[in-house]
């Protein structure tokens, strides 16, 4: 009743199995493309009728032979695929990895955050620009104010002016007066002659240097009104310009807001198609793992078989075929269920395989798309359009500093005469302090002389004082003329001051932030232009080479996922294999009259083999199956869960002691 | 720049091949030993090793025996030692850990799981 229970399940156990293979696996293009592909290998295999059943029990220890060479066969050949495959992931890795890495340093480069970056570089251009656009501008209007109180010191001036004349004139009145009165005696005239004629061209001097300088103030006073209203001219046209300026900066903020958001989504989509790349890239380490895994199941199955081969043929040899026969065939169909599973993992590593190599290549795709879309990474000619627009804004800024460069220039020129004009003033004051002086030792001269006379010289001694209260008027004029000629002077300092030529700052503005070569000095915005073009030409060309890299990349693993074709053909060998192995359980099952315990015992002998969990659960599950015992394999042997209990960040798979 | 030494004992090639891809593309330099017997005798050379991935079953010397050796010698005495293997028995890992196994890894690997343990060991 065992034997017929044994012999109905097995029976019913390869009508499962061969139904399962003609639904799954028997794909004879496989066959043919992996007979095609390996003409070199096949022609060394034996030759192996699949399907027919031995007729006599000494054919099968023979099939079992010509079955093990063939898989150890199969299995071996299949190692250079499989290292291959692994140095062709590894080229792969190594140019997504390139690739990702140029993108991120490219568009970096361009738009990222850091201060390095061109576009944090020219908004930092443009504001200075502007800054030092408004600081031009302050300046003009402190000018202007300067210039007002130089215009009206110089009115003072011209005013002032008619007090000197006014004491050139007393003086001359006086000097007759004491020739006059000198003249009533003969010691009088001789002691006052010299001092007459020294008042008389003192005073004539005096008349001179007050028409002198009423003459220069009044034109200079004429040419600074001149330069005021050019000055406010000037200052109206800046705050229109300033107003542009402006406007272009925040046109150039708006573009670079926008590319930097653009180059900050690209960065952030080469960050996910990176993190995926090394996803399938995994899997595939994963899968490529197989190459291990299958060896050590076929070493397993080709042991089995070979313990099944020897005990058969000295069974045989000693005519107890029949009593070996039942524990044989158990041990063929467990390595028949091995195989299958080997058969379906390796399937599904080459689904798996295709699928991540799929995935990389629509990554690489998407990596070099998102590139593409920050800087048109195929345009052949000119720039995307926020580029050409951002080129526009700076240009337009630009020209507004040009514009407001060569204003601060006129304006500059325009001070130059008012510092001249305060020079010659200088001039002027100078001799009319020397003028004052000598009149004052005329005036003491003469009031000794005077007193000499005694009581002839009475009303001399009053003309004698008259010279000099207007010596001392004079004195007064002086320090008059001398405050205002301050204050014009310091008015002329501190347009000086604050009129710092406005290409000398952008030159430093230059030398601090862009020390790269191959940039002309100039104007901030202009260094800002000239250096986004730069930039865009170089990450146009680095952009080209990333898309012609990422093109070769494709190409790389389409035909590595073409090369994968040697999975499907392993898969087909090993079908084939499968299939004679199912022929010679079939042989062994029309002999076998075992009971169910001795066949345990004998399987459980190949089971201390195994080296992993997948194996053993195979084997318990064709043993219970055998037995219709109702185990459910599924379920993880207690003797291989995690059994420390200790809670590690990993995976299951993975325990640190 | 170079990375720390790493050694990969394996007598499959293509774990070999793997091994020393991913740990290279993490910066580490690799030297690969195809057996017990192999890993002693470049253990024995001029490399300076600072940790290890072992197999289990290996020709001429399989992975419990040679972390004996290893431990043995008094420069290797404390070098991490990870079994990298496709047996998951809990006896088995008793037995590793009993000769000294630092970690247990059960084929097949990812190579993020390879980097978080190497990097864990070494620091």
């Amino acid at each position: 009743m065992k034997y017929d229970k044994i012999k109905d399940g097995t029976a019913r156990l390869f009508d499962y199995y061969r139904n399962w293979l003609t639904e799954n696996f028997f794909s004879l293009s496989f066959i043919k493309k992996w007979k095609e592909k390996r003409s070199a290998h096949t022609d060394e295999l034996p030759e192996v009728h699949t399907g027919e059943h031995a007729e006599t029990a000494s054919e099968i220890p023979v099939q079992l032979s010509a079955f093990i060479e063939s898989l150890d066969t199969v299995c071996k050949s299949a190692e250079p695929d499989f290292l291959q495959l692994g140095r062709k992931l590894q080229s792969i890795n190594l140019d997504t990895t390139a690739l990702t890495r140029q993108t991120f340093e490219t568009v970096s480069r361009i738009g990222g955050e850091s201060d390095e970056s061109v576009l944090v570089k020219v908004r930092w251009l443009a504001r200075k620009s502007l800054a030092d656009f408004k600081n031009c501008h302050i300046q003009v209007t402190d000018n202007l104010s300067h210039v007002n109180t130089v215009i009206v010191g110089l009115e003072d001036l011209y005013n002032v002016c008619s007090a000197l004349e006014k004491i050139g004139m007393s003086l001359r009145v006086v000097g007759l007066n004491i020739a006059v009165e000198s003249s009533r005696s003969a010691a009088s005239l001789n002691m006052f002659k010299v001092v007459f004629q020294q008042i008389y061209q003192l005073s004539e001097k005096t008349v001179r240097i007050a028409e002198s300088i009423r003459e220069d103030t009044k034109t200079t006073c004429a040419s600074q009104r001149i330069v005021h209203s050019k000055i406010y001219a000037g200052l109206n046209q800046l705050h229109r310009l300033a107003n542009d300026a402006q406007r272009a900066v925040q046109d150039s903020a708006r573009e670079i807001g926008q590319l930097m958001k653009l180059s900050l989504e690209t960065l952030e989509q080469a960050g996910i198609h990176t993190r995926e790349i090394s996803q399938q890239v995994g899997e595939i380490v994963a899968g490529i793992q197989i190459h291990d895994s299958m060896n050590q199941r076929v070493m397993h199955i080709i042991s089995a078989l070979s313990d099944v081969r020897h005990l058969f043929a000295e069974d045989i040899h000693e005519g107890r075929d029949t009593e070996t026969a039942g524990s044989a065939y158990s041990i063929v169909e467990i390595q028949y269920a091995q195989l299958r599973q080997t058969i379906s993992d390796i399937d599904e590593v080459h689904h798996k395989s295709t699928q991540a190599f799929g995935r990389i290549h629509s990554e690489v795709a998407r990596l070099i798309h998102s590139f593409s879309i920050f800087g048109s990474a195929n345009a052949e000619n000119g720039s995307p359009l926020e580029f050409s627009r951002l080129e526009s804004d700076l240009s337009h800024l630009q020209q507004i500093i040009d514009q407001g460069a060569g204003l601060a220039d006129q304006i500059q020129e325009m001070t130059a005469e008012t510092s001249e004009t305060a020079i010659r003033l200088a001039d002027h004051t100078k001799h009319v302090r020397e003028v004052s002086f000598e009149t004052h030792l005329v005036a003491l001269n003469a009031i000794v002389k005077a007193a000499h006379l005694g009581e002839d010289g009475k009303s001399l001694e009053v003309l004698a004082q008259e010279v000099k209260i207007l010596s001392d008027q004079s004195d007064t004029f002086v320090s008059d003329v001398a405050e205002i000629l301050d204050t014009i002077s310091d008015s002329v300092r501190k347009i000086r001051k604050i009129s710092p030529d406005p290409l000398e700052k952008a030159d430093k503005v230059q030398e601090q932030n862009f020390p790269e070569k191959g940039f002309e000095t100039g104007v901030s915005a202009d260094v800002g232009i000239q250096y986004i073009s730069h930039a865009y030409e170089q990450f146009r060309k680095e952009s080209l080479d990333a898309f012609q890299q990422a093109e070769a990349l494709k190409t790389e693993i389409s035909q590595t996922i073409s090369n994968l074709d040697f999975l499907p053909a392993l898969s087909g060998e090993l079908k084939r294999l499968l299939r004679e192995l199912e022929g010679i359980g079939q042989a062994l099952s029309l002999r076998t009259c075992q009971e169910t315990e001795e066949l345990l015992s004998d399987t459980d002998r190949i089971a201390e083999r195994y080296t992993m969990r997948q194996e053993r659960d195979i084997h318990k599950q064709i043993i219970a199956q055998t037995n219709n015992l109702d185990n459910n394999a599924d379920e993880a042997p207690q003797d291989e869960k995690k059994d420390n209990g200790e809670k590690e960040d990993f995976d299951n798979n993975v325990e640190l002691f | 720049m170079m990375g720390k030494l790493i050694m990969t004992v394996d007598d499959s090639a293509s774990i070999r091949q793997m091994v020393s891809f991913t740990l290279k593309s993490a910066g580490y330099d690799v030297v690969e030993a195809t057996d017990g017997v192999d890993a002693l005798s470049k253990l024995k050379g001029q490399y300076r090793v600072r940790m290890m991935f072992v197999d289990l079953n290996m020709p001429n010397m399989d992975g419990i025996e040679l972390i004996r050796a290893v431990r043995a010698n008094p420069t290797y005495k404390f070098i991490p030692i990870v079994m990298l293997t496709t047996e998951s028995q809990v006896s088995k890992k008793r037995e590793g850990k009993a000769a000294g196994a630092t970690g247990w890894i059960v084929k097949p690997f990812k190579p993020q799981q390879l980097l978080s343990v190497t990097k864990k060991v070494l620091g």
